[in-house]
């Protein structure tokens, strides 16, 4: 139950900047996403706040309290690791009983607390196995309940179910909000895997070369990317990006314009336009609408699917509800909505839509 | 081990308190190991290298604290390159080793590939294999030396063979002295030589050896371009060890002929044991001691450095 | 180019089996994905027909001809593996290379085929790195190249794209489907994510617990699964399964799930064929999310009227989870579609698009109809 802050924290290893004057505040109560690509320096910041590593400059509080100094036994915080850490030899209620074991927890204490932990992680049946005996998501559950034992201010984890088969994973995320839910606790969570930071943060932090680039919610950050970085790390498949000029209220690329004066304040010259796939409309040639193009691939993946489309000699990808019959090479016509659309600076990136924050 | 922990921090001022904290226990622990170290390795190199710089020796009566009334500053160092009984020791040294070492490895590698695949009783030979290495140098020459003698089981053997009485005076004759000591030399460190190289050749990824396997590669071509470039440094490394260990070579010599016949297994080891204990020349051994122990860590030197650079070769042009 | 047959493979280690009395037959250039949950005997299969392990019982076929006994190396097949198993004490060069110097090619077809491969895979400028300095997604291009530039008849691919990054995945999927247009190889690729497998291959042999469960085009294992460990597995979020029982007689039936409510089920529909050929009450009902509509709790049209237990917001569209804890359903919507926590809708189930499974065996209860045989 607290808050966690990071003032203007730098650390570097070497001559790597790994975290670079990053702000960052997560209120109570918190499902925090930090998301980013492979060494963006997400996870340092995760060391940074448990103290396995301390910052070059700034501070490091929590509730407000400057613990930049603090061991990290004295943080008080619990931590989720990739590699889960169950000890091999313990069963799993064993395991459980672990932390508290360590603080001289009574029995009693240790009995109603294995209870209801694992009660809330449905893993009472498995109490008595081995780590061995479990399946990877038993062993995934295990290990969050370890955490769970004790009531520190925060939870952190880091891409915890990152090892886990896809169905699993899809299962855990949601038995995780749920968990973090019913639980009411304060968690930084981080993740590479933009699906999985967008269905469960009720905020999520977008990380660059160790900078945090845009905060917000999942909606925010997904429908008003404020740079063609973001647009492009979040989505997949990912948007499409297409170079060319405004002039006089029209996008022109080509073999492809779109009227988008409805976003004001434009003002002429070059533009990155970029359009989600889902936003990418194919219709029969017989419409008038659009631009033609032909069919390049299609890869139908049961509720919707993904139509490669070649326009002039860019590939564009669409996805489209169920599975459309299309065929290799077949004409169609392409329609964007320019309500959708994105326009990016091609070369600072930065979103030139300045949509009203809600 | 204190230089390894500044290389982490870039610069004191990053340093938190907890980490100097842990800076001022670590030199109270490694403290009693450090007084250790230099009691038995800086001060007796201090006095080997005072003793050689002058010409003391004990039967002058002094203990070696009044060897400065000798002094001769480098004269034993020149008189090293004067020794032609030295150089000639050094060479049948060098001809024993390079012998004994490339069977070594012959035999060593030859069985490490055997030992690679899992096989039925894989670990009672693999102990048996292991076992020379275990004995005792002198125990091994005694061994030997019994083997070799005139009426041994060697000469008995091949008589009882043959039908007719075999004895070639193994140890008296030069040629047959020095095979006869190499063997020994052989029998003793193959295991050694087995051991560094199969713990290289299991390091190899399985996926490697499989993948080279499935691009059409035979079980040659694989050794040829996988197995042996990728334990290179390994090898390397045992190579080094043999080859230093050899230049030692004693005890087998000293049980099995003493260095004759005349001199012809009279190794640099055993030449500068006869020089300390039969001339008593004490400072003229100190003075070609640390020569030695300067050359070969200037070999041991040249030898890591080649390993080194072979493992992070940079590409052409970037 | 070449046809594999694999006729009652069978396959243990120790007392585990690991494949089952599998027979599978991939057609001359098709794409097969073998897909199952991890330790499911698919990587065990691959390896099989790759000649890294053979079958305690079984036979392997390429185009008509049993290799059962044909060592690895001879077998003459492109194989990728899941960590790429990159020589990283080569060049890159040297690693495109290996295949054609293990088999004396002279050094000018060398030169010219690693050219050729280095463009195909966009390698050219890295040909001279030593190759332990790639980053993961070159490797995985280096690990293709160097199994294709032998021409392998057969390729097969172990989980390649596990290791990379979502954007390159996504990028990787297209080319490799492109590459197989073009080199027109049998290829046969191991993988546990079944939108991978869904995406690239021309047909998906479903496999759990060491038995092919389905094998059939990605159409006919989405839309028609075999029973219910493919209906399952298959589609993400995977498909609504809960129980319901069978009420009325003759063609007036309806569906009950318990305390979320009843469906009539209109006489004339498939539906309601395919619930008379069901021999018990009990039954197990699926509905894909994609395919429930919403719709005001006043709706008159049938369905059951659920609460919103949980939002999954996943950009390009929204899972939204209804109900508590039994019945629950899972229900896919438009990204633009906002709505509360608690708020009630009418969860609109199309006929067609159920689907009815035995609750002992698992098997698909499908009308003979509309049975189609993968």
């Amino acid at each position: 139950m607290s808050t966690l802050e990071l003032r203007n924290v730098t650390k570097s290893f070497g001559d790597v900047v790994a975290v670079d004057n990053v702000d960052l505040r997560v209120e109570d109560n918190e499902f925090y996403c930090i998301f980013g690509p492979p060494s963006c320096g997400k996870s340092t910041i995760l060391r940074l706040l448990l103290g396995l590593a301390s910052p070059e400059s700034g501070q490091i509080l929590i509730d407000g309290k400057n613990v930049t100094y603090l061991a990290p036994g004295e943080r008080d915080l619990a931590m989720v690791f990739q590699n889960l850490a169950l000890f091999p030899h313990l069963t799993a209620r064993e395991n459980l009983a672990f932390p508290l074991r360590e603080r001289n927890v009574s029995q009693e204490t240790i009995d109603a607390t294995i209870q209801s932990v694992s009660e809330k992680l449905r893993i009472t049946p498995l109490l008595e196995k081995l780590p061995a005996k479990l399946s990877g998501g038993e062993r995934q559950r295990v290990a969050i309940g370890r955490a769970l034992m004790r009531k520190p201010r925060a939870y952190l984890m880091d891409e915890p179910i990152a090892a886990l088969d896809a169905r699993l994973r899809e299962e855990m995320r949601v038995e995780l909000k749920r968990l973090q839910r019913e639980v009411g606790h304060t968690l930084i969570y981080v993740t590479h895997d933009q699906e999985e930071a967008m269905s469960i943060a009720d905020r999520m932090a977008i990380m660059q070369d160790g900078k945090i680039v845009q905060v917000g919610s999942p909606y925010e950050i997904y429908n008003e990317p404020i740079s063609k970085f973001v647009a492009q790390v979040v989505g997949s498949p990912p948007m499409n990006f297409i170079d060319g000029t405004i002039r006089s209220g029209t996008f022109q690329a080509t073999d492809f314009s779109l009227e988008v004066a409805s976003h004001a304040n434009l003002i002429d010259g070059d533009v990155t336009l970029g359009v989600r796939p889902e936003d990418v409309a194919l219709c029969t040639p017989d419409s008038d609408k659009g631009a033609e193009c032909s069919i390049f691939e299609v890869e139908p993946l049961g509720a919707y699917s993904i139509v490669d489309v070649i326009v002039g000699e860019k590939i564009l990808k669409s996805q489209m509800q169920g599975q459309p019959r299309f065929k290799k090479g077949q004409r169609v016509m392409l329609s964007v909505n320019a309500e959708h659309c994105h326009l990016f600076d091609p070369r600072s990136g930065a979103s030139l839509l300045r949509r009203k924050r809600s | 081990m204190s230089s390894g922990h500044a290389a982490k921090t870039p610069g004191k001022l990053s340093e938190s308190l907890g980490e100097r904290k842990s800076r001022r226990i670590g030199w109270l622990l490694t403290g009693p190991a450090q007084a250790l170290l230099l009691f038995i390795v800086v001060f007796p190199t201090i006095v080997t290298v005072y003793v050689s710089l002058t010409l003391w020796t004990p039967l002058d009566g002094q203990p070696w604290t009044q060897a400065y009334r000798w002094f001769a500053w480098f004269d034993n160092y020149v008189e090293i390159f004067h020794d032609a009984k030295l150089f000639s020791a050094l060479g049948r040294t060098l001809f024993m080793v390079a012998i004994a070492v490339a069977l070594e490895f012959a035999l060593g590698f030859g069985l490490a590939l055997l030992f690679v695949d899992r096989f039925r009783f894989r670990p009672i030979y693999y102990t048996l294999i292991l076992m020379p290495m275990m004995v005792v140098p002198a125990v091994a020459g005694y061994m030997f030396l019994m083997l070799f003698q005139s009426t041994g089981p060697i000469n008995q053997i091949i008589s009882a063979v043959s039908g007719q009485t075999f004895d070639p005076t193994w140890l008296a004759n030069e040629r047959l002295a020095v095979s006869a000591v190499i063997t020994a030399e052989v029998w003793q460190w193959t295991p050694m030589v087995f051991l560094i190289l199969l713990a290289g050749l299991m390091s190899v990824p399985e996926d490697q050896v499989k993948a080279a396997r499935l691009l059409g590669a035979n079980e040659l071509q694989i050794l040829r371009r996988i197995s042996i470039p990728r334990i290179k440094v390994v090898i390397a490394i045992a190579l080094g060890i043999r080859l230093i260990e050899g230049l030692k070579l004693f005890d087998i010599m000293y049980i099995m002929t003493r260095g004759g016949p005349g001199v012809a297994t009279e190794t640099l080891s055993l030449y500068i044991y006869k020089r300390t204990y039969g001339d008593l020349e004490w400072a003229y051994v100190s003075a070609l001691g640390l020569t030695i122990v300067l050359a070969m860590s200037l070999v041991a030197l040249c030898l890591l450095e080649l390993a080194k650079r072979r493992g992070r070769q940079r590409p052409a042009g970037v | 180019m070449a046809s594999i047959e694999l006729i009652d493979i069978k396959k243990t280690f120790g007392t585990v089996v690991a494949v089952d009395n599998l027979s599978l037959e991939i057609k001359d250039s098709e794409f097969v994905a073998l897909l199952g949950p991890s330790g499911c005997g698919k990587s065990t299969t691959m390896n099989m027909i790759a000649g890294i392990e053979s079958p305690t019982s079984g036979e392997i076929r390429f185009d008509g001809r049993d290799i059962s006994n044909l060592p690895a190396n001879k077998r003459g097949i492109g194989f990728v593996f899941q960590n790429y198993a990159i020589f990283t004490h080569l060049s890159v060069r040297e690693n495109l290379a290996f295949a054609l110097r293990v088999r004396a090619t002279p050094q000018r077809d060398i030169d010219k085929r690693v050219a050729d491969i280095a463009e195909l895979m966009r390698l050219t400028n890295k040909l001279d790195w030593p190759s332990s300095r790639l980053s993961v997604n070159e490797m995985q291009k280096l690990a293709i190249g160097r199994s294709a530039i032998a021409k392998p008849a057969i390729f097969l691919l172990d989980e390649p794209l596990s290791n990379v990054d979502a954007a390159f995945r996504a990028f990787m999927r297209t080319e490799l489907k492109h590459l197989q247009h073009t080199l027109n190889q049998t290829m046969v690729y191991v993988t546990h994510d079944q939108i991978e497998a869904m995406s690239l291959a021309d047909r998906i042999a479903v496999i759990d617990k060491g038995v092919l469960q389905q094998f059939g085009t990605p159409e006919q294992v989405y839309n028609t699964p075999a029973n219910k460990f493919v209906a399952n597995f298959m589609g993400s979020p995977s498909m609504n399964l809960i129980e319901a029982t069978v009420n009325g007689e003759g063609s007036l039936l309806s569906l009950h799930f318990g305390a979320a409510g009843a469906i009539p089920v209109a006489p004339t529909s498939i539906l309601c064929s395919h619930l008379q050929a069901c021999r018990t009450r009990n039954i197990l009902f699926g509905v894909r999310p994609e395919d429930i509509a919403l719709s005001a709790p006043d709706d008159p049209r049938p369905g059951l009227v659920m609460q919103a237990s949980f939002v999954e917001p996943i950009g390009p569209r929204t899972t939204i989870h209804f109900g508590g804890s039994v019945p629950a359903l899972k229900v896919i919507t438009q990204k633009r579609f906002v709505t509360e926590l608690g708020e009630a809708h009418k969860l609109l189930m199309p006929e067609d698009k159920c689907h009815l499974f035995d609750p002992a065996s698992g098997k698909a209860i499908r009308a003979e109809v509309a049975h189609v045989d993968a």
